[in-house]
């Protein structure tokens, strides 16, 4: 498992042939496999946590949100088709979890929260941490602004690390489709940058 | 450059790392009988596609039944209907107050230009189609019938004084069935008694005194299509002048038009 400190490749299965691990790994889960479930668990949770976590900026709620997106995930596996790779459908599942948590308005979390946000890096200094720490979350706040297209799309390539061709074939687009998403959410982000700025 | 910028601080925004203990949460929360919570919503699925399944289809046939029934109803009706000899139709003239009706017609004797050119092409249209209600006309009658229904919508040259002469001038849409149509009026609903019969929905132009304007124009009205209670078509009787009576007028319309049965018609002056 790629560790959430390589958002490149955060949910990604590291198998060699991935399309007939997944299979082998639905397949096994299909059966009643446990141990396969809890495999696809350990290859996955660190993943799913930490692209959660940069899109709520809360690490209890993202903890809370994981475990909901595996039970999800746990029962309505019967209706992936694996057209979309495990990873992209895991991240879909996690991704709608976050929104229906955040439009659910008894348990809405602010995302303008600047304080939810986290230090990390114990080896820098307060200043540098929290000068670092409010620049992620004003661009954390810009990429929520986007529509729900445009901000899928961003947070699953950049936060989930599922890449362009995943991402298009799992949207049934080009990849082509999806940059252009991607450089319409950059010119987006960037407006939306310099609004907060100057306001 | 900015958006390679962007690209770095997007992906250089970390996450903390898991907290303890979550993976074995979610470990636990893996349903007993993995097979069946994986399959039984496959199943749900399964099952709800059915029952909408077989809601669509109890309610197309339901749909099919409904229409069939009223389609049988109609032919059963249409079959029933007596064929109503000519002169015993529910034909009623209205004149107009300043023309008497029991006037006797004095037969056509000129036609102004423009009248007889369209005598000639009425007569064309005939010959070239022949009076079979069709449910669709061909496109060249209905060229030629657009033609024929814009010019007598126009207004024709007022005729000099000397060829005005006493008549009853009629024009007359007979109507069977619906016709709905951007020229048509509305409002005719189904199971209307007049739907079942010929009626007038209203004249088509206004009448010229004494214009002299002999019948010759009979017009399917191709556009309106067969609904379901509508095994009629439509006919237009346009420009009837110097008619004589409505015998002589079904009489005419029966000689060239086989389905017309009979001619309730009314008249707008």
């Amino acid at each position: 498992v790629t560790g959430p400190d390589h958002p490149a490749s955060a949910i990604a299965i590291d198998a060699g042939d991935r399309i007939e691990f997944e299979h082998h790994l639905l397949t096994r889960i299909r059966q009643g496999d446990r141990v396969a479930a809890e495999d696809l668990v350990e290859r996955t949770y660190a993943g799913v946590f930490a692209a959660l976590s940069r899109l709520c900026g809360d690490s209890d709620l993202a903890a809370d949100l994981t475990q909901e997106t595996y039970r999800k995930a746990w029962s309505s596996l019967g209706g992936f088709n694996g057209r979309a790779q495990l990873s992209t459908w895991l991240y879909r599942i996690a991704y709608t979890t976050f929104l229906n948590h955040v439009r659910r308005p008894s348990r809405t979390t602010s995302i303008d929260d600047e304080r939810s946000s986290q230090l990390h890096d114990r080896g820098k200094g307060a200043d540098e941490l929290l000068s670092e720490n409010e620049e992620a979350a004003r661009l954390r706040l810009a990429v929520l602004a986007l529509p729900v297209n445009l901000q899928f799309v961003v947070t699953a390539h950049f936060w989930a690390g599922v890449s362009v061709s995943d991402l298009a074939e799992a949207e049934g687009v080009s990849g082509v489709a999806i940059r252009k998403r991607l450089h319409r959410a950059f010119d987006l982000i960037e407006r939306e940058l310099e609004r907060r700025t100057t306001r | 450059m900015k958006g390679r910028q962007l690209e770095e601080r997007l992906g250089a925004i970390g996450a903390p790392p898991p907290p303890a203990g979550l993976v074995q949460r979610i470990k636990g929360e893996i349903p007993k009988d993995l097979a069946s919570a994986v399959e039984g919503d496959r199943l749900r699925l399964r099952r709800g596609v059915n029952m909408s399944l077989r809601i669509a289809i109890a309610i197309v046939t339901l749909l099919l039944l409904i229409w069939l029934a009223f389609a049988v109803l109609d032919i059963r009706e249409h079959e029933q209907r007596p064929h109503n000899p000519p002169g015993q139709g529910k034909a009623r003239i209205g004149s107009p107050s300043s023309v008497d009706s029991s006037v006797s017609i004095a037969p056509l004797r000129s036609f102004p230009s423009w009248q007889k050119d369209d005598r000639a092409e009425d007569r064309d249209i005939q010959s070239r189609q022949p009076l079979e209600v069709t449910p669709r006309a061909s496109a060249s009658l209905c060229r030629a019938r657009a033609r024929a229904r814009a010019r007598l919508l126009t207004s024709p040259p007022p005729l000099p004084p000397s060829e005005v002469t006493d008549g009853l001038e009629m024009n007359v849409e007979i109507v069977r069935c619906s016709a709905y149509g951007p020229n048509d009026r509305g409002g005719i609903v189904l199971r209307d008694s007049l739907e079942c019969d010929a009626h007038v929905l209203g004249k088509l132009v206004a009448a010229f005194p004494a214009e002299g304007r002999a019948p010759g124009l009979v017009e399917i009205a191709s556009r309106t299509g067969a609904l379901v209670r509508q095994p009629f078509h439509l006919l237009f009787y346009i420009g009837c002048g110097h008619v004589a009576s409505v015998s002589a007028l079904e009489e005419w319309l029966r000689q060239r038009v086989p389905a017309v049965r009979a001619v309730n018609s009314e008249t707008s002056m």
